[in-house]
């Protein structure tokens, strides 16, 4: 990432009124914009519904098939696309500074191919365990994330010593190409409908079912939204050097760490709730940095929100297009977000 | 600074959104289950296998919608599709007002999602021959046509009988049974015995064709 422009690394206090006032006005827009996509979102579907009706408390529910609609069936999807791609776009984000590299993703690190593992296992073998809110597939894909992050962390750190990036984007690859050669064999061996329902799962769905879903991967994004609050000032200073991020002050090893484990547990949050959807974790934060700029304090949360718009926008997209046959939300991101990327790509250059 | 007013908003952002969720939980808790023991009137079935069964004991009129994969027997033609297995459309199956959603096992989410709207769902899994009597017998319970189920199952049960009887004594041969998706496969069909029945024509590798002896 070349993230080396003057007013990143200028003094914070010199800028601190600028920065204030570009953070409201980027909140404001890139707020209003991922609020108008969870607002618009709601009302359109393959079939047609009255507002008024939906939300009219004088008809029992039982009986309001507007607001079952609304509430059980749109929702509930509207909400866990916003969280999954505000998620996503922010680990990109963070992943993108840690890594020092512009094609990380927040698949990258080895992450969803765990998750993917993991929940591939569970179909396969028809696994009934189940954890509060978690149903058995997500449950064992927050498993799988969490080996693979655990097996990734433990490669690349040293005691007291900063992680090795290299080590880091090695490993995750080549954990990635592992777990998804395991994934291949899992498939290969399950009967005809479990690989089906396991090809589906990787495509990515936001259909979660209902707001239990959400609600069960909730604390796990509060832990890393936290995490992403604290880091965006030392990310600016990481992006450009480790060595210089260190003279100025910055705990090298504590903010990789807390960078890899934050963006690891908001990956495995989003692809537990809703598979793999690629291209918003490399895509968003991209075009988010060439309306903004790179410091990361605007970046972060603008990426958030606009991922978040994004994704709904996609799933808005898929469930319409060829309704009443549904497109895999991925495949809609990948063919949105692939040729804008080359574009991104080829203007560049 | 910066920082603190931007955890402060994500809190407040995700507060609201656990209290929304909170609420809507509430509604849907609030909706005391119908009573289950009126005769189903609006039935969507998403499994073809079950659709056949209810058009045999005469539910048929009942049926609203298919799903994407039901062909049999023809009169499902005309009905809605609301999609199948892996993609059920639920905002169509709310949007028919069914009293009775035929699911497949597998199917939880949808199930948890159409009781949230006090829909009664069935839940069905493949399995042997007592399987079948038994499921024909609970649907003929919950379409009001228990009479005609028995009927059907008691003439499939003759049937089965007749074979039984005309076999009975005989010898056994080793049996293989191919079959497909596609029309006329059946014909593919053959017993065989004496000395092994697989012929494998060399060069497909793993789906081997298979010549009857």
């Amino acid at each position: 990432m070349r993230a080396t422009s003057s007013s990143v690394v200028a003094p914070v206090g010199s800028t601190l009124r600028p920065i204030r006032q570009r953070l409201l006005l980027t909140l404001l827009g890139y707020g209003t914009l991922a609020l108008a996509a969870c607002l618009l979102a709601p009302l359109v579907g393959s079939t047609r519904i009255s507002l008024a009706r939906a939300f009219d408390r004088s008809i029992p529910f039982a009986d309001n098939v507007d607001a079952q609609i609304f509430f059980l069936a749109r929702m509930p999807r509207v909400l866990a696309g916003a969280i999954v791609g505000a998620a996503l776009a922010a680990a990109g984000v963070v992943l993108q500074a840690l890594l020092r590299n512009p094609l990380a993703t927040p698949f990258t690190l080895g992450v969803s191919a765990g998750s993917a593992l993991g929940a591939m296992l569970a179909i396969s073998a028809g696994a009934a365990v189940a954890f509060g809110p978690l149903s058995p597939v997500p449950l064992a894909s927050l498993v799988g994330a969490f080996v693979a992050a655990a097996i990734v962390y433990a490669l690349a750190t040293r005691p007291g010593r900063p992680m090795s990036t290299a080590v880091l984007l090695l490993a995750g690859v080549t954990l990635n190409s592992f777990f998804s050669a395991l994934i291949l064999f899992v498939q290969y061996m399950a009967d005809f409908a479990e690989a089906y329902r396991t090809v589906r799962w990787l495509m990515g769905d936001l259909d979660v079912g209902g707001f239990a879903p959400i609600a069960g991967v909730l604390p796990l994004l509060l832990v890393a939204c936290a995490a992403f609050a604290v880091l965006p000032s030392s990310l600016n200073l990481l992006s450009v050097g480790a060595d210089v991020a260190a003279t100025r002050g910055v705990d090298v090893a504590r903010t990789q760490r807390l960078a890899f484990l934050s963006a690891a547990l908001a990956t495995s949050a989003a692809v537990a709730l809703a598979g793999p959807i690629g291209f918003v974790g490399i895509v968003v934060p991209h075009l988010v940095r060439l309306m903004t700029g790179v410091d990361h304090r605007v970046a972060l949360p603008a990426s958030a929100l606009f991922g978040a718009a994004f994704l709904v926008a996609c799933d808005l997209v898929a469930r319409t297009v060829l309704a009443p046959v549904e497109v895999p939300v991925g495949v809609v991101t990948a063919m949105i977000g692939g040729p804008f990327f080359l574009w991104l790509l080829v203007r560049k250059a | 600074m910066a920082a603190r007013a931007k955890g402060l908003t994500i809190l407040l952002v995700l507060v609201a959104i656990c209290a929304y969720v909170g609420r809507v939980s509430r509604a849907e808790q609030a909706i005391a289950s119908r009573p289950a023991t009126a005769p189903a009137t609006r039935i969507v079935s998403l499994v073809p296998a079950l659709t056949e069964m209810l058009f045999a004991i005469e539910a048929g009129p009942q049926v609203v919608a298919v799903s994407s994969y039901d062909d049999f027997p023809p009169e499902v033609q005309r009905l809605p599709r609301v999609g199948a297995l892996l993609d059920p459309d639920v905002e169509r199956i709310l949007s028919l007002r069914p009293d009775l959603v035929l699911t497949y096992g597998s199917q939880d989410g949808l199930e948890a999602q159409l009781a949230r709207a006090g829909i009664r769902t069935y839940s069905y899994r493949h399995g042997g021959l007592e399987v079948l009597f038994r499921t024909m017998s609970e649907l003929g319970t919950a379409t009001g046509h228990a009479a005609e189920a028995g009927r059907t199952a008691s003439g499939i049960r003759r049937q089965l009988d007749a074979i039984r009887a005309r076999v009975r004594g005989r010898s056994r041969p080793r049996v293989l049974l191919v079959f497909g998706r596609e029309p006329q496969s059946l014909k593919q069909v053959y017993v065989s015995g004496g000395r092994g029945f697989l012929l494998f024509s060399p060069h497909p590798r793993r789906s081997s064709r298979v010549r009857p002896t």
